[in-house]
């Protein structure tokens, strides 16, 4: 008998920041933020992974389970600064896809 | 009217930084926002800042947000607010403030800072459930504690919400936003909601969608002209019978 695969979803964010960003940072300070709210062991169950991050947009992807999307929102939601400045994180969009995220942020480009 | 609502969001300093958070909300999602004063009277460039957010097709509303230390002071403060601001929110430092603002029916939300929430027990829920308020749980006020304190928050919170719920005392989730930074999306501030309140997810987006709906849609028809008491309209005046 097979498992069940479980489902993955892709997480649009966007940063709001004061400072200049570099996606090491910006990786950090996000799997710091899910390891400070949810423990080591509840956020190595959220099965996040990084995709990318465009500094000079300020668009980022996580993958995760359809499961912890919520988690995942809620703790980037609590971040609040990076690089030594404010910052805000939001989550823009959630797909099953990277095509179809990457489609919405070329709709997006002016 | 439908759609996402932040009920509390600092009062912006001038038209510029108006028009900045005008966008932000606009662009996070938001069609109405609660522009907050802390206890003083109403703004005077306020018909300026509600026609920038107009403008960027959000809707503006004027709050208060009271932090009496007795009960005499808060009656005091609703006898001469109540008529000016669409939204009164109190915050309970104290038991006895908690208990007045909980069955006064002029109050519309109830706040505890951080280290507070436990004021918010199964007496003040009956109290409550009994008048119109609302328990507001502002995002602002678990980012602005750490350590320890943002541990009990937690708990508190998620206690807080439970006891609501059971009793039908709606939940609101606000950003408590002072700058653009404060700001979040409503989605994740339902995330919050759900993730670390333990709201169920339909209570969750209803605390920053229909229930703040609610309560701003009653208070504006109570402020309005043709408001005679609840469930009383005035339908003609004497020159249109």
């Amino acid at each position: 008998m097979g498992t069940v695969k479980p489902r993955k979803r892709y997480l649009l964010f966007h940063v709001e920041a004061e400072k200049q960003l570099h996606e090491k940072n910006v990786k950090e300070a996000v799997f710091s933020g899910f390891q400070r709210l949810f423990g080591e062991v509840e956020a190595g169950r959220l099965g996040i992974r990084w995709v990318g991050f465009k500094p000079e947009e300020r668009w980022g992807i996580l993958l995760c389970s359809q499961e912890a999307v919520v988690k995942v929102r809620a703790a980037l939601a609590l971040l609040t600064s990076l690089e030594g400045g404010k910052a805000r994180f939001s989550t823009v969009r959630v797909s099953g896809t990277l095509k179809s995220l990457r489609e919405f942020l070329r709709e997006r480009k002016p | 009217m439908g759609g996402f609502v932040d009920l509390q969001v600092a009062f912006p300093e001038s038209l510029e930084k108006a028009e900045s958070l005008a966008f932000h909300l606009r662009k996070l999602g938001f069609k109405a926002v609660a522009l907050t004063v802390q206890n003083g009277g109403k703004p005077e460039n306020l018909e300026e800042v509600k026609e920038v957010f107009s403008r960027h097709r959000v809707e503006a509303a004027l709050r208060v947000n009271l932090s009496p230390e007795t009960s005499g002071r808060l009656l005091k403060d609703l006898r001469r607010l109540r008529g000016l601001f669409e939204i009164i929110g109190v915050i309970c430092c104290n038991k006895q403030v908690a208990r007045q603002a909980a069955k006064d029916h002029r109050v519309d939300l109830l706040l505890f800072p951080p280290g507070k929430l436990r004021l918010f027990d199964r007496a003040e829920v009956e109290l409550a459930s009994g008048s119109e308020a609302a328990l507001e749980l502002p995002l602002s006020s678990l980012l602005d504690v750490s350590g320890r304190q943002r541990l009990t928050y937690f708990w508190e919170a998620a206690r807080a919400s439970r006891l609501a719920l059971k009793r039908n005392i709606p939940v609101v989730l606000t950003s408590g936003a002072k700058d653009l930074y404060g700001l979040r999306a409503p989605r994740d501030l339902a995330a919050v909601g759900e993730a670390v309140y333990g709201l169920p997810s339909q209570a969750a987006l209803a605390s920053v969608s229909k229930v703040p709906w609610r309560i701003l849609e009653r208070n504006r028809e109570k402020l309005s002209q043709d408001f005679v008491e609840v469930g009383v309209r005035l339908v003609r005046r004497n020159g249109d019978c």
